[in-house]
């Protein structure tokens, strides 16, 4: 009797305790305003990292990271970056590009009461630039001088100090969009164990909304920030944000169908149907083109290093074929588009759209390979080259259903104009590590776009004093070489769009990619949510202005 | 008995030595490193140099090990190189997750089994013998996640909205409607559970409980239901079964008293192979259910490379092993009194 008691009582405390304190303080304001203000839930994938926002690299991170902050300039997009006045109410270029001067506000405070101010922005900037701390951002700091980066005037002027008149869209990106961390909290911080600080779990924030509750791998819950001092046009207007950690994509699915979610991002093609019919509450938004498939030909192979092989091998494969059969809804709607380049579409003024993707035709192919020395010349249905068969590995990454497809697709398509291609699966870090190495055949893979435009670690040849690590192909043409460095140094973004475009066409002529499509990523969110903003900048792009009208409010607390 | 305790604790000492040197050097012979997850193309070579000593990896293999086995005997089990976080705080909040799921799982394998499989020796060649037989093969033989992923799919979406429905045109009370709704994922309502009041909230814990129990549970009450089967078959035909009946006890006493305590010891034997697939935590059932427990920790990690925390999970899950099957030969001597141990 005794140790039945007592294991019940074991099994109530341990099912009691972690997670919540029962009944948590209500948010502040009018019963009646906190009750038409609504709550929306998201199916999130993964958990966040560290929030310190320097050393944060995953994405699940910057998007919430981002909400607690207020940035020093704030991004709308339309065919580029737009810029907007953030916490820094105006800048100005120097005529020679190399200084950018700043003005910030001086309202602006942190939850606990404290002063947000330009030594901020250089004390953040201090620590990205610290070796000890290892951030991965160090490489943003490579571009500023060593005093500039950047330089207090006082509390709300500062000054960017570049090595270079570069890119201005590249170097203001990395600077406007950093969480800013307080030299009042982290000032006397051992460095080399920063990430360790309580500061990880628990920011200042200093933007619309705080963190109210971090519960890890279960959920995160966001509230308005009844502390934030910014202009009132930018207050949160919901009355929380609970990201639901969901790993499993079938698991988000359900909850979206079942109401148990509002909002879920990458929902797969095959299920825009069945989410269509079954649920037409849900409305599914296209996220534009940040996230390409490409195959990847390793030029330092004898057997890749010549251009009309490439060419050839792009012939044969069915691109427009295989979008209509794995990214086309069975309406017929398509949810990506051809690629010619790593630049995203998305960027309109840059992308060169008069590069017309090289046709479907088996002839054509045959022909290129045939001039290329490439002839069956032992009837086994194989090409073959000085006694050397065309025959290849084709590898990818594990967990990638996509590109399993891409893979087999592939094979089929160049076994017809005789390519024996052989697949290999690996596992993701090994995969990524043999690119780099150079170490493969051919390889399925992709690029998460940036927003602004810097070709250089793709695309430009190794050089003696630095090796480009996401060249995976080996490519060089010096020309092309010429035309990044130009356009990165060319200020203007106007005068930079014509040199950015012959550099595409340079590059999709070289064929050193199989350039496969551009990606629409498909967000899913309940009709009742207004104001939502969910764009190729962000899926929770001012998430403060999403609102609700009172009469369709779901959860009134 | 309490001899026979020292010494398998004393015993596991090198069993524990042997998991986690076996596992550092399957990560060392692993390619590729954690520390590239720091790098990007423009790293400088210095910056990259300062990363490798910062995380250790430009010291030797075997000064990192003796390091590493030195932090584990003074339970320092360091910061977990993917986070920046105290390992021990990333394994304190997922053990108990893992515990709790283990607890109720074995609370459904066990008395499921055990009456199952008594009602099957009992009646044995019975249409409810064969029955039971069937469907026992039929859950032993589906695919774990399966199963997970149709329970989930059919009870926590399909039910619930056909009883939400209900609800909302008013054919049931909303009350019954809430308790009659069962969740698919999570350990607690993630929107309304902090407005509830304690015992709302542990109700609502419980709920959450029965599905992923469930889903842990069905294959391997399955499994037990058949082992205790041909236990009590093979014990209802000894010679002081029948001494039994021939007293004049009631059948019940005859089953119950003599029969399966000592068809039990199987299972017992069953319970203690059972413990490390439950205390290692089974990461296919807490993905889908998104249950934050060891499973998806040690998966994560491994796919991290983030060698402190795997070495801990895997120290950890070690520890309770051995302290499971300790437990079960414990049961074993309790069960049958003709064991001893010295």
């Amino acid at each position: 009797m005794f140790a039945r008691s007592l294991s019940l009582l074991s099994a109530v405390a341990l099912i009691s305790c972690g997670g919540a304190d029962p009944t948590t303080e209500k948010p502040e304001g009018p019963a009646s305003a906190q009750e038409t203000r609504d709550t929306l839930v998201v199916g999130y994938m993964a958990d966040m990292g560290n929030l310190i926002s320097i050393v944060n690299d995953s994405a699940s991170t910057t998007n919430i990271l981002s909400n607690l902050s207020y940035p020093l300039i704030k991004s709308d997009f339309d065919c580029s970056l737009k810029k907007l006045p953030g916490l820094a109410t105006d800048w100005k270029w120097s005529d020679d590009g190399k200084t950018l001067s700043m003005t910030l506000r001086d309202d602006l405070t942190y939850q606990d009461g404290t002063k947000v101010t330009a030594d901020d922005v250089a004390f953040t900037w201090e620590l990205i630039s610290d070796p000890e701390v290892a951030s991965p951002r160090i490489s943003y700091v490579e571009r500023m001088t060593k005093d500039g980066r950047p330089k207090v005037i006082d509390d709300t002027h500062l000054e960017w100090h570049f090595t270079e008149a570069y890119d201005r869209d590249s170097q203001m990106s990395h600077a406007s969009s950093m969480p800013l961390l307080p030299r009042a909290k982290l000032g006397t911080a051992d460095r080399k164990t920063l990430r360790g600080h309580q500061m990880s779990k628990e920011p200042l924030a200093y933007g619309p909304w705080k963190l109210a509750k971090w519960e890890p791998n279960t959920r995160i819950v966001l509230e308005p920030n009844d502390k934030f001092t910014g202009p009132a046009e930018d207050r949160a207007h919901l009355n929380r944000v609970i990201f639901k950690i969901l790993p499993e994509y079938t698991t988000r699915l359900i909850e979206l169908q079942g109401g148990k979610i509002d909002m879920m991002e990458d929902i797969n093609v095959p299920d825009v149907d069945k989410l269509r019919k079954e649920n037409p509450e849900i409305k599914l938004v296209r996220r534009g083109w940040r996230n390409n498939d490409y195959i990847a030909w390793n030029m330092t192979k004898p057997m890749f290093a010549d251009k009309r092989v490439r060419t050839a091998l792009a012939h044969a494969v069915d691109v427009n074929g295989m979008i209509e059969k794995m990214l086309t809804s069975e309406t017929g709607e398509a949810f990506a588009r051809p690629g010619v380049g790593t630049i995203t579409p998305a960027l309109c003024g840059v992308h060169n759209d008069d590069i017309v993707p090289l046709s479907h035709n088996l002839e054509k192919a045959k022909e290129l390979l045939a001039e290329a020395g490439w002839v069956d010349t032992d009837a086994d249905g194989i090409l073959d080259k000085d006694g050397e068969r065309f025959e290849f590995l084709l590898s990818t990454n594990n967990g990638n259903k996509r590109r399993a497809d891409i893979q087999i697709r592939v094979q089929a398509q160049l076994a017809k104009i005789g390519v024996k291609v052989n697949l290999e699966k690996q596992e993701m870090n090994t995969f990524y590590e043999n690119l780099r190495k150079k170490d493969y055949d051919a390889g399925v893979a992709g690029w998460s776009s940036s927003l602004f435009i810097d070709p250089e670690s793709i695309w430009h040849c190794d050089t003696d004093t630095r090796k480009y690590e996401f060249n995976f192909v080996g490519y060089c043409n010096p020309e092309v070489d010429k035309l990044i460095e130009k356009g990165l140094t060319t200020a203007d973004p106007k005068e930079a769009a014509p040199i950015w475009k012959e550099m595409q066409a340079k590059i999709y002529e070289d064929q050193p990619y199989l350039f496969l499509w551009w990606m629409d990523e498909i967000v899913g969110i309940h009709e009742r949510f207004e104001s939502v903003e969910i764009d190729v900048l962000s899926p929770f792009h001012n998430l403060h202005a999403w609102e609700v009208p009172p009469e369709k409010v779901k959860y009134k607390r | 008995m309490i001899k026979y305790i020292a010494r398998k604790l004393v015993l596991a000492i090198p069993l524990v030595i042997g998991v986690v040197t076996l596992i550092f050097f399957l990560i060392e012979a692993s390619p590729g490193n954690v520390a590239d997850k720091f790098f990007n193309s423009e790293t400088p070579p210095e910056v990259r140099e300062m990363i490798v000593a910062k995380y250790g990896l430009d010291q030797p293999a075997m000064v990192r090990y003796v390091l590493m086995l030195k932090n584990l005997v003074f339970m320092d089990f360091g910061v977990s190189m993917a986070t920046g976080k105290p390992v021990f705080e990333l394994v304190a909040d997922a053990l108990p997750n893992t515990l709790i799921l283990s607890a109720v799982t074995l609370a459904i394998i066990y008395p499921v089994g055990i009456v199952l499989g008594s009602i099957q020796a009992t009646r044995q060649n019975s249409f409810t013998d064969t029955g039971i037989s069937v469907g026992s093969l039929f859950l032993y033989s589906m695919p774990g996640f399966w199963l997970a992923m149709m329970l989930q799919l059919n009870i926590s979406y399909h039910f619930s909205m056909w009883i939400e429905g209900m609800a909302a045109a008013g054919t049931i009370s909303d009350t019954l409607g809430a308790i009659l709704s069962i969740p698919g994922s999570g350990m607690y309502d993630a929107i309304q559970y902090d407005y509830m009041s304690p015992s709302e909230q542990f109700l609502n814990r419980c709920k959450h409980l029965l599905l992923p129990g469930l889903a842990m549970a069905v294959a391997s009450a399955a499994g037990t239901a058949r082992y205790m089967r041909s236990s009590l078959l093979e014990v209802i035909r000894q010679d002081y079964v029948r001494t039994a009946r021939a007293k004049g006890l009631l059948e019940r006493q005859v089953l119950v008293k003599h029969g399966m305590r000592n068809a039990m010891l199987p299972i017992v034997t069953l319970f203690g192979l059972s413990i490390p697939f439950l205390f290692s935590g089974s990461v296919l059932i807490e993905m889908i259910f998104a249950w934050p427990g060891m499973g998806r920790l040690i998966v994560n990690a491994i796919y991290a490379q983030d060698t402190p925390l795997i070495i801990a999970c895997f120290f950890v899950s070690t520890l309770l092993v051995v302290a499971g099957n300790l437990v079960a030969d414990v049961t074993y001597a309790i069960v049958d009194p003709r064991i001893t141990y010295d």
